[in-house]
């Protein structure tokens, strides 16, 4: 960074770090801009919703073709691929998932907001332990205990092999997946937000009106395609994440396949 | 090398606690999950039934109306089948009407046949009897005709009376000859 | 010895720190980049020869190609995160 002079990349808690805009005092309820964002991922929803229900259903517009277009995409093509039959139960939290997460990710290319509230451990963190605890106890209440041994001890397997593929299903099902689950969401956002903070940097010799204006020849159409692309990251994360949350939903839910 | 990693620990411990960008914060997490819980709560039992129940509605009802669309052409089938029932009991009825029709002329028409056929039959046989007995009438009065002009030619010719009894056998004789 | 000693004289603790750091960080992602970019372009590829060959089944396969590329992408992403905790921390 020192080669470009006055170009200089923040410290990363400058970047991904907020301040309190309430109770500034408390540690478990300060109220930042990441707070507001999943606030905003509850509200939206909420509008989008209670206006689509109102008025006739028979023929949708408006708001009503909004919600209704979301609850059949998550139907269609998440629930069904993922869950299959018996998903009706499932749909809300799918829903939910996944309005609740684009949400947090589309304020990444949202002016002032300009962060996606992703990019924090906590939200996925949060959505990763939901889905954590959500496939393990339909697993338990669809299979009763054997469910545990379903997944310890798949059958059609040599018992000599058990010593081998016990320990990696267990890392695997209940230790690595909601860490992966998460670190994904959480990494995809964290990148696509640097990557557009590189690229907001290398543009800001602009304002500076030094020699580095010539390096804006490449970057602002960079920055503009890089945040056209984190618009399709924002969905597909979205999606990703929902369909993955699905697909442990509908393994724990039929074990058989 | 020992010097070195002692630098470095010393660097860390200079530094104090840097923000780790990776752990999560305590009080992002209560508000995510504060957030996500209401919204999922908010969704299974207020936002998602409302719209669900309204695509049920929508979709029962266009398949009430496509029962309904597909019994009218049930209908509309057995309309058309009963029509061309009747269509077809029809032109066999009239069929089988114009098969005796034509069956009775047929048998009329042998029945008049066969009448005329005797008929002309018999007018034929009487006719042949009627012309038979004309010819042996004709022939048996020729025959006396015939006899008594021979004869009275005979006695011209020659001169004298011939009796007609005597002669009369050859007079026979020649007329059977032909 | 002494000459590493005399180097370690020369150059601040922090700058050797961030040294290290930016080193080991560029390596770590460099590498954890390789196999999920083998992987993600061959996962594609084949996606899209069976959405070439079955065009009707294009849907479905999408859904799966998504899935695919977020396993494989998982590892680059670790790799990132690694990079992060080794840059910045």
């Amino acid at each position: 960074m020192n080669l470009l002079g006055a170009v200089k990349f923040p410290p990363i808690e400058n970047v991904i770090e907020w301040p309190a805009w309430l109770f500034e005092d408390s540690t478990y309820f300060a109220f930042n801009k990441i707070a507001f964002i999943h606030f905003l991922g509850l509200v939206i929803p909420m509008a989008v919703f209670l206006l689509g229900a109102r008025g006739s259903g028979l023929v949708p517009r408006g708001f009503r073709t909004v919600s209704e277009g979301i609850v059949t995409f998550v139907d269609e093509q998440i629930a069904k691929p993922g869950i299959g039959h018996g998903r009706e139960p499932y749909l809300p939290l799918l829903v939910s998932f996944f309005l609740f997460i684009f949400i947090g990710n589309i304020t990444e290319v949202i002016p002032f907001f300009q962060m996606p509230a992703n990019a924090r451990m906590a939200g996925p963190l949060v959505l990763a332990l939901v889905a954590w605890g959500m496939f393990i106890s339909v697993g338990v209440r669809h299979n009763g205990p054997g469910y545990f041994k379903e997944v310890l001890f798949p059958p059609g397997v040599p018992k000599a092999l058990y010593l081998l593929v016990t320990p990696i299903e267990f890392l695997s099902t209940f230790l690595v997946r909601p860490f992966s689950h998460a670190v994904r969401l959480f990494a995809n956002m964290l990148a696509g937000h640097i990557l557009l903070i590189t690229f907001g940097v290398l543009c800001i010799s602009v304002w500076s009106a030094s020699a580095l204006v010539l390096i804006q020849i490449g970057t602002f159409p960079g920055l503009v395609a890089f945040t056209a692309f984190e618009v399709g990251v924002s969905l597909i994360q979205a999606f990703v994440f929902t369909i993955l949350a699905a697909v442990y939903i509908g393994g724990a839910l039929h074990p058989a396949h | 090398m020992i010097n070195l990693l002692a630098i470095v620990v010393a660097a860390e411990e200079e530094a104090g606690d840097p923000p780790n960008p990776v752990i999560p914060v305590e009080n992002e997490i209560v508000w995510a999950a504060i957030f996500f819980f209401a919204l999922w709560a908010m969704m299974k039992f207020v936002l998602l039934p409302p719209i669900l129940r309204a695509m049920e509605e929508r979709s029962s009802t266009i398949q009430s109306g496509k029962d309904a669309a597909d019994a009218a052409t049930a209908a509309l089938g057995s309309a058309r089948r009963d029509h061309e029932a009747t269509l077809a009991e029809a032109r066999a009825e009239a069929n089988a009407i114009l098969a005796g029709a034509r069956a009775a002329a047929d048998e009329r028409r042998a029945a008049l046949q066969a009448e005329a056929d005797t008929e002309i039959a018999e007018m034929r046989r009487s006719a042949q009897a009627e012309i038979d007995e004309a010819r042996a009438e004709a022939l048996s009065g020729m025959r006396g005709d015939v006899s008594s002009l021979a004869v009275g030619a005979a006695q011209i010719v020659l001169g004298r009376d011939l009796d007609a009894g005597n002669q009369q056998s050859v007079i026979d004789q020649a007329l059977s000859a032909d | 010895m002494s000459v590493l000693a005399q180097i370690a004289q020369d150059i601040e603790a922090a700058d050797l720190q961030n040294i290290e750091a930016a080193g080991g960080a560029g390596m770590a992602y460099g590498l954890a980049a390789i196999g999920p970019g083998i992987g993600i372009g061959y996962l594609v590829g084949q996606a899209v020869q069976a959405m070439a060959r079955q065009p009707e089944s294009a849907g479905q396969v999408q859904t799966t190609m998504f899935l695919g590329i977020a396993f494989t992408e998982a590892l680059a992403l670790i790799g990132f995160v690694v990079f992060i905790l080794l840059k910045f921390v």
